[in-house]
């Protein structure tokens, strides 16, 4: 009798409280991303159904211009290359042999430079304008192009590569020529740690570059900062990396959703019933700002941010959907 | 040999205490004993015993203490102390048995009130022919005498039940023993016997004849719906109602005899009856047939907002085709974010489940197909088109006559067969958790 009294008054104060959060009448249909969309294409005319099993996005910022790029890689049909304005609008469409291994793109005074597996696109060769680029593209071999890139301003590039423990990286000419030599450095004190680069950031009103690894034999993310003139000017680092630059270490963002903008990151949180997730803001010291956003639709997404923040850019491998999503933290 | 003892209590048993005693002794042992010879089979069943007796009123005279030292201890008024006690426990003890039988008893102020009752002491139930007459009067079918006698450490019992109809005792026990706490687990067990053996006693061995059929010299059926005709499980029609009601000459058909009747009226639902015949019958009044209604509705997921939509019935109250509108708003997930503004449309076929329209309870399903057109302002397109199926929906409803309240989880699935779409293809889940459930009303034209 009592116990039932109990249950009675518990159930009616948890159904008040569901009824007086928010969250109750707020709870829609439709995904939480949804209020944050600014711009959405449906790419399903330029990629074939469900070949689009490798994919890759990046956010360039070239002075005022804004471009992203999707490269998908196509098992039986080559590799495609999208690129597209800050709103989503594409501007071309290039069709490449291979597509290895896509990097971000980088800009300077007008000049867009990026890698594309075994070949970089020569920002030398496009013109770009406000509305779109100018054709013909052409590709140039480039010797070790790495991953990802970033520059210092002065039409100089760094390329990094990441092998097990340790990280390479390359000073690029504007025309590809390399005027820096390689340097491998040990990340860890441990010798069997392996890392995957996730991400190469270059804000620039920061001072550092910004390299976001995953260990593969730990549930850590690892955010270093390195200075830039350190970097581009050839000078070496001390090693080990982990050590003497000691990173931000962050616990492993589920799908490799994580990224940095806008001076902190943002990271996905997968929920334990795999129903979507969460993406949430740290600031640079790693601590978690009270910002975020619920995630209920399918997660099979890359995300590609802009250093400067405002919003970002996500595909979706599944629904061929690429979407600009206004920032949720704020501008 | 039952006759011969019963006839030997009545000579024996007179008004003076010692004699009454006595003569109740002896009858009771002899009536006890003759109903023990046919007692047995009908200790088979106090089931069936206590069906047999189901609603038959019984008079229960107080319990006498025939003591030596016996005082004013008579339940269940007499006295108080040990005696008062015991007569009481006893009394009680009866009392619980009987009605545990499924017998009503009655109580002293009901078996009191004929005339010349009220004065006879307790005592004078004993004598079998007031017993009954008294019980008689106040229309019991069974009069239940009593009496113990408390002997140094033992006690003897007796009870006596006699069917006021024949006059005739109808079972019985007179018992001794040690008296302890024991002795009234043994009155019970001994009364449930008795009362076993009562079932024995058929009343047509009374010699009187069964109850008189009473044949009706007609039906005069009464509803609250003009106009409504009524049909016999013949098809003949008996008429319609006028002015409430419907005479119907009916002549040989028996009172309490099972019918079935079928009520008709044009606008309302045909409805069957099951009544029994009487002077009067009352008929319940049919459901309204409805070809039309109007659903307002709320749904979980969409609650900044609010929906309606038109039935169309092929089926009276059935089976029928909707149309539904639903608008609504979408908060901004962050303070940089923008609101979302939808427009749900949907077309479907429901159906009610196994209960009639007239039920206080009903089920339903429905199936459709919809489209919800999304206007997102600052987006860029800014509209949005997905479609869906509606897989099933299976509504409660609570059926209050012209208007129902239902509750209905939907299952969804969004098909992603337009362009831009939100939805993509994925089953419509409010938070990604829940179903979406609607709560409404429905106006039934």
């Amino acid at each position: 009798m009592v116990a039932s009294r109990v249950f009675r008054v518990l159930a009616l104060a948890a159904a008040l409280g569901l009824l007086g959060t928010c969250d109750f009448f707020t709870l829609s249909t439709f995904p939480a991303t949804a209020s944050q969309l600014a711009a959405q294409r449906d790419l399903s005319a330029e990629i074939p159904a469900s070949f689009a099993r490798t994919f890759a996005l990046s956010a360039v910022t070239a002075g005022s211009i804004d471009l992203v790029f999707l490269a998908t890689q196509l098992p039986y049909d080559g590799a495609h290359l999208i690129v597209m304005d800050k709103d989503l609008h594409v501007l071309q469409t290039f069709s490449l042999q291979d597509l290895i291994n896509f990097g971000a793109s980088f800009s300077s005074a007008g000049a867009i430079r990026g890698t594309a597996g075994d070949v970089s696109i020569q920002g030398l060769h496009w013109s770009v304008t406000a509305m779109g680029l100018s054709s013909p593209v052409t590709f140039t071999t480039s010797p070790e192009p790495g991953a990802f890139c970033v520059t210092d301003g002065t039409d100089n590039y760094a390329g990094f590569n990441i092998s097990g423990n340790t990280l390479s990286y390359y000073g690029y000419s504007a025309v590809w020529a390399v005027f820096n030599n390689y340097y491998p450095y040990p990340l860890s004190t441990n010798a069997a740690a392996s890392f995957n680069l996730i991400g190469a950031y270059d804000d620039p009103s920061l001072a550092d570059v910004v390299l976001i690894f995953e260990e593969n034999n730990s549930a850590q993310d690892y955010c270093f900062t390195f200075p830039k003139s350190q970097l581009l000017g050839g000078l070496a680092f001390s090693p080990d990396l982990q050590t003497n630059y000691p990173p931000l270490q962050t616990y492993r963002a589920d799908n490799r959703l994580i990224a940095y903008t806008q001076n902190g990151y943002i990271k996905f949180q997968k929920e334990p019933n795999g129903q979507g997730g969460t993406f949430i803001r740290l600031d640079m010291a790693g601590n978690t700002l009270p910002y975020s956003l619920r995630y209920t639709e399918d997660t099979d997404i890359q995300i590609a941010t802009r250093n400067a923040g405002g919003w970002y850019y996500e595909y979706n491998r599944t629904t061929r959907m690429v979407r600009k999503i206004s920032a949720w933290w704020g501008r | 040999m039952f006759k011969m003892h019963y006839t030997c209590c009545v000579i024996t048993a007179m008004p003076a205490p010692k004699s009454i005693v006595h003569a109740m002794i002896i009858f009771t042992l002899a009536a006890s004993f003759a109903s023990a010879q046919d007692a047995s089979p009908a200790q088979e069943s106090s089931a069936a015993q206590a069906a047999s007796s189901a609603g038959r009123e019984v008079c229960v005279f107080p319990v006498v203490d025939l003591s030596a030292s016996n005082g004013p201890a008579d339940a269940p008024a007499g006295g108080s102390g040990e005696g008062a006690d015991r007569s009481r426990s006893m009394f009680s003890a009866l009392s619980a048995e009987l009605a545990g039988a499924r017998f009503q008893l009655l109580t002293e102020d009901q078996w009191r009130k004929a005339p010349g009752n009220a004065s006879l002491s307790p005592r004078d139930f004993l004598d079998p022919a007031t017993a009954v007459r008294v019980a008689g009067s106040a229309g019991a079918d069974l009069a239940v005498t009593s009496f113990y006698s408390v002997q140094q450490d033992r006690i003897l019992v007796s009870v006596s039940f006699y069917d006021t109809r024949s006059g005739d005792f109808a079972a019985g026990f007179m018992r001794t023993w040690r008296y302890n706490l024991g002795v009234y687990s043994a009155l019970h067990a001994e009364i449930r016997g008795a009362l076993s053996r009562l079932d024995l006693l058929p009343v047509a061995h009374s010699g009187k004849p069964a109850p008189r059929e009473v044949l009706l010299a007609a039906l005069t059926f009464t509803g609250p719906q003009e106009g409504m005709e009524i049909l016999l499980s013949d098809g003949r029609s008996a008429g319609k109602i006028d002015s409430g009601k419907l005479v119907f000459p009916a002549a040989g058909i028996k009172a309490g005899e099972p019918l079935l009747v079928e009520k008709r009226l044009a606008g309302y639902h045909t409805a069957w009856q099951r009544v029994r015949a009487a002077p009067v019958v009352s008929l319940s009044p049919l459901a309204r047939s409805s070809l039309l209604s109007i659903e307002a509705d709320w749904t979980f997921g969409q609650l900044i907002g609010a929906g309606g939509a038109v039935r169309l019935y092929f089926v009276p109250d059935f089976s029928f085709a909707s149309f539904s509108l639903y608008p609504y708003g979408q908060a901004p997930a962050s303070a940089w974010g923008n609101w979302l503004y939808h427009l749900d449309t949907e077309a479907s076929l429901g159906t009610y489940l196994f209960f009639a329209p007239d039920s206080l309870v009903r089920f339903g399903a429905s199936t459709g197909i919809g489209l919800i057109y999304s206007l997102l302002p600052r987006t860029d397109p800014s509209s949005y088109f997905d479609a869906y199926l509606n897989i099933i929906s299976i509504w409660g409803e609570l059926n209050l006559g012209r208007v129902s309240i239902f509750l209905r989880p939907e299952m969804k699935m969004a098909l992603g067969m337009f362009s831009p779409n939100l939805l993509g293809t994925s089953v419509l889940m409010p938070g990604g958790v829940f179903a979406p459930v609607t709560l409404g009303a429905i106006y039934k034209w």
